[in-house]
């Protein structure tokens, strides 16, 4: 397997021509309704097997029971919703060996299913687990952005879903210029592996002392 | 991208939680290709109206292979699903044939026409409306919702509790939520609905630097519990009232209860207020103080033996409330699901006048927020003559008993039943089997066709209700036809949408209305069905109320009305933000004489004078009793009885994201996105031996269902909880072991003793791993197991 060069310019200092978008998610308000999930699965047709954007439910704390036969406990949970983060520096894009990952324009990290020979190489790269592998078609999928929804102004459809308003979307150096967000929470990968473009505003769970021993509860289901 | 033949159409998404939201159907050939939903900017007071998961899920559902296509007529056995095509004249012919017979041979009382608000949810049925001119049928009052709720808020404050609460808007005024069993950013989670209301207003206090922390008590760990200074409070299922009476009995330590508007608003709370005629040592106080018929002060400590939840917890809740200026307390609908569910309620509610967090900006009566008033699709159901009501949950007791069914049963309207039950209508109702209780026992009862002689099902899918129909009526969905909808329980709008019709060419459905016509044409009563509307039709008649309701709830602000997208230009919607609402009985708190409750005494009524008459009356199930304060009562099946028997774990079940009520629990897509799993905490995982992702079976007194583990710490040991809707599938013939996860397959029929209303929330429970045949036959089923 070669190994890609990197590329040299950031593409998140954005021009008139190329420019980098990216997903934020506001931690504080995901409920992990699921709805971003569905609205993916119908917009795209993926059908039960095969989902582009998943919820990733996370709790910690412990039970202990008292004498009198009550029960002590300190769980707290959160949420992250996850699809691909249109990294900076896809590794799913220096790993795939029929040269079939790029970026685009807009800087969405795309799978060409004409050369795409299902390896599935990208989707062992990638830290986010964001390519999914389509038996029907034998070849990888992913999250394109909703490239074709941006083109005719509208939004990804996950983002124009979300009932509780906590995931966005914009030119990633809007979304990202604030200390406030944050691009690893819980359990995610270190962000200088891939430069993932994903502004997490975190919960107070999510991060720091509070956040030790936290477990991923549905790994099944991502 | 768009595709020439595509068609943007505007619908409502009209599923029961109620919050109809808009949705934008991409119609490609006939068919749903996906769904959009409202996108257009939001603001505060005008929030778009998105659809949750369900709504975007609703394509899958109205082209699902279970979806009814033509009438049908039953083949098999009650039950067994089996049936043949008819044309729509047999069906009506057949339907209308034994609704004559019925009514001539027993009478129509004989008619019944259980709770439902599946299907088309539009409001009142045509098919009732039809029945009504001919001859009118049984009634039934109160639902499944919040039987108990109502019964218990009807004897403290005179009111069923639906429309007297305050608005989440309150909150505005508030510091501290404390919710009980109430997770709106589940049940209510589309976006003008109260769970991102509640998100919006928790972020607007945190910005003006005036915190809102939630106190959440609840056998599981919801989503409102986002923050450090949140607190979850997890207590045993059905022991609301224990935990009350603790942090009451602390409150009054402290000297921190409001003790005087408890002497002056209320009745039988202090033994000085008791009512003419109660015993003495009768009141709370008495109940509190051990100086009642039990003896035992409910102090935290007893509190906590209860609920599970530790005495110093009991205390730091009474020391937020005593700290809070307006704490709003409030209560979701799962707690009072249970057999003393009414004393659950009463508890709730009493802990805010205790507290001294009622009557006041910025705080609630501990119902759940008020219901704004919902659509009403089509003209009534008319005029029933028949007066008899059964309490909604009870129809399978009156099934039994026949005419020995009475008012000590529940039974309003009439002594006693004139005739036995004996036709029953299904409109949009999966209440049968699916969506009632003790799934098996109800099945014998189905099965016997001496008993109840015929069933109509008229529904858009084949429910597990609807395979014990004779004839089925297939049903278009809501966001097939033409319909006007206002914004039912979207909280913050004022709204009418306009729906299109876009599925008639497919299949032989038909609209609700004209299922009722056709009905009305074969019992001779057509002109009367149609009186009223000559000119206009339905739809008119619908436009005008709906508009009048808009007038009524909008703030008067600007309204907003134009297109909705760019390609369905010529649908409208018009929408303003609603009218607030005052908190709840804040002119009673102000002046309680001045301003009296509609109860007997004008007070709230701690101690119900009404309720001691009502025992004497009530022909209740052994053991039950009807206590007259908010006292806790153990279940038949609560946590001590857990800890003595064979059943050792509470089995509750609540809304989950992924379906409402048992719509859209058949899709398996939504099983791909939120698979349904019993939650069951760790400490249980190891003490019963089951791991997480397990197939196991569920066993009841009653039934046993297979499903499989989530162990996840969310949830409270001893305790295990699915979500509700999933449906039936058991060889009923054979080992009756349902496939489908079905809750009910487990609950038991014991109704609660006031209400009389249906508490699947007190079941007990084992786990056992599946047996070598049940493996076998999981795997032949492609069940994972």
């Amino acid at each position: 397997m070669t190994v890609k060069p990197q590329p040299t310019a950031s593409a998140k200092e954005g021009s008139s021509k190329r420019r980098q978008f990216g997903f934020s998610f506001d931690q504080n308000l995901c409920t992990g309704c699921r709805t971003c999930e569905m609205a993916c699965k119908d917009y795209h047709h993926l059908g039960a097997g095969v989902a582009y954007r998943t919820i990733h439910e996370f709790a910690g704390g412990n039970w202990q029971q008292n004498s009198d036969g009550s029960w002590q406990q300190d769980v707290f949970a959160f949420y992250v919703s996850m699809s691909c983060n249109h990294c900076s520096n896809p590794a799913c894009l220096r790993f795939c060996p029929s040269d079939s990952i790029a970026k685009g324009e807009d800087g969405f990290v795309v799978v060409n299913s004409d050369t795409c020979v299902g390896c599935q190489s990208c989707m062992m790269a990638c830290p986010y687990h964001a390519p999914r592998f389509d038996e029907a078609i034998g070849k990888t999928v992913k999250c394109d952005g909703c490239q074709a929804r941006i083109d005719q102004g509208l939004g990804p459809v996950c983002v124009e879903a979300c009932p509780q308003r906590a995931l966005g979307f914009d030119v990633y150096a809007r979304l990202s210029d604030s200390p406030a967000v944050t691009e690893q929470v819980g359990m995610m990968p270190d962000p200088e592996i891939t430069q993932p473009n994903y502004a997490i505003s975190p919960s107070e769970f999510a991060c720091g002392p509070l956040s030790e021993g936290v477990r991923l509860l549905n790994c099944r289901e991502v | 991208m768009a595709a020439p033949s595509r068609q943007t159409v505007l619908q409502s998404c009209g599923f029961n939680c109620g919050s109809r939201c808009q949705l934008r159907l991409q119609v490609e050939d006939g068919r749903v290709a996906w769904v959009e939903t409202d996108n257009a900017p939001d603001s505060e007071n005008l929030p778009a109206l998105r659809a949750c998961l369900c709504g975007r899920a609703w394509g899958h559902w109205v082209h699902s292979p279970q979806r009814l296509n033509y009438p049908l007529k039953r083949t098999g056995p009650r039950g067994s699903g089996q049936f043949q095509r008819i044309s729509w004249d047999e069906a009506l012919d057949e339907t209308a044939a034994q609704l004559k017979r019925i009514a001539e041979t027993y009478g129509p009382e004989a008619i019944f026409f259980p709770f439902g608000t599946g299907a088309s949810a539009m409001g009142e049925s045509p098919i009732e409306r039809a029945v009504n001119c001919y001859c009118g049928h049984l009634r039934f009052h109160s639902d499944y919702s919040s039987a108990q709720l109502q019964a218990g808020a009807m004897a403290l404050f005179g009111d069923d509790g639906y429309l007297s609460g305050s608005p989440l808007e309150q909150l505005e005024h508030s510091d501290l939520l404390v919710l009980f069993g109430s997770s709106p950013s589940t049940t209510r989670q589309g976006g003008a609905a109260s769970g991102p209301f509640l998100s919006q207003l928790r972020r607007r206090a945190a910005e003006d630097g005036r915190p809102l922390p939630v106190v959440s008590i609840d056998p599981r760990h919801t989503a409102e519990v986002r923050s450090p200074e949140d607190l979850w409070i997890p207590i045993r299922p059905g022991t609301d009232a224990a935990f009350v009476a603790g942090v009451i009995y602390q409150l009054m330590e402290d000297g921190n209860a409001d003790e005087v508007f408890l002497r002056e608003g209320c009745v039988g709370f202090f033994e000085d207020t008791l009512p003419e005629g109660a015993p003495s040592g009768s009141s709370y106080y008495a109940y509190l103080q051990g100086l009642g018929p039990d003896g035992v002060a409910k102090t935290p400590e007893w509190a906590a033996s209860v609920t599970g939840c530790p005495a110093p917890v009991v205390r730091r809740l009474a020391q937020r409330l005593t700290q809070a200026k307006s704490a709003f307390i409030t209560q979701g609908w799962g707690p009072q699901r249970s057999e003393y569910g009414e004393q659950t309620a009463r508890s709730i509610c009493l802990l805010a006048l205790a507290s001294g967090h009622f009557g006041k900006p910025g705080t609630n009566s501990g119902v759940r927020e008020p219901m704004r008033p919902n659509n009403t699709q089509l003209p009534g159901a008319g005029e029933n003559p028949v007066r008899a009501s059964l309490p909604a949950f009870m129809w399978t007791e009156a099934l039994t008993r026949g005419t020995g069914f009475t008012a000590a049963h529940g039974l309003q309207g009439a002594p006693q039943l004139m005739a036995p039950l004996k036709m029953i209508v299904l409109y949009g109702s999966n209440c049968l089997t699916n969506q009632h209780a003790a799934i098996n026992a109800t099945h014998d009862l189905l099965f016997n066709e001496a008993l109840c002689e015929f069933i109509v099902a008229c529904d858009v899918v084949l429910t597990d209700s609807a395979r014990y129909a004779d004839i089925i009526l297939p049903e278009l969905a809501l966001g097939e036809q033409e319909n006007i909808v206002t914004a039912g329980y979207s909280d913050r709008l004022a709204m009418v949408r306009q729906g299109h019709a876009w599925n008639h060419h497919t299949a032989e459905r038909m609209s609700s209305w004209e299922i009722g016509l056709g009905l009305a044409q074969r019992l001779g009563v057509e002109s009367r069905f149609t009186s009223g509307l000559e000119g206009s039709g339905p739809l008119e008649h619908h436009r005008k109320e709906a508009f009048a309701l808009l007038a009524e709830t909008s703030a008067g602000e600007e309204g907003q009305s134009g297109p909705c997208g760019s390609d369905a230009n010529d649908q409208a919607e018009t929408r303003a933000p609603r009218k607030s609402l005052p908190c709840a009985y804040e002119a009673f708190r102000r002046n309680p004489a001045a301003c009296p409750l509609p109860t007997p005494s004008g007070k709230v009524e701690v101690y119900s004078a009404a309720l001691t008459r009502l025992a004497k009356t009530a022909d209740l199930p052994q053991g039950q009793a009807i206590c007259p304060i908010p006292a806790y009562v153990p279940a038949a099946e609560g946590p001590e009885a857990a800890r003595a028997g064979q059943f050792p774990l509470q089995f509750i079940t609540y809304h989950g994201h992924q379906s409402i009520h048992s719509n859209l629990a058949h899709l398996e897509i939504m099983d791909s996105v939120m698979p349904r799993a019993l939650q069951v905490n760790p400490v249980d995982g190891a003490a019963f031996n089951v791991a997480d992702g397990q197939a196991v079976v569920v066993e009841s007194e009653r039934g046993a269902l297979v499903t499989h583990v989530h162990l996840t710490p969310r949830i409270m040991p001893g305790v295990v909880a699915l979500p509700n809707g999933a449906w039936h599938d058991a060889d009923m013939e054979g080992s009756r072991l349902d496939w489908g996860g079905c809750p009910n397959t487990l609950t038991s029929l014991r109704p609660s003793p006031i209400a009389r209303g249906n508490g699947q929330n007190s079941c007990l429970v084992r786990l056992r791993p599946l047996t070598p045949a049940e493996q076998t036959e999981g795997r032949a089923r492609g069940y994972d197991c």
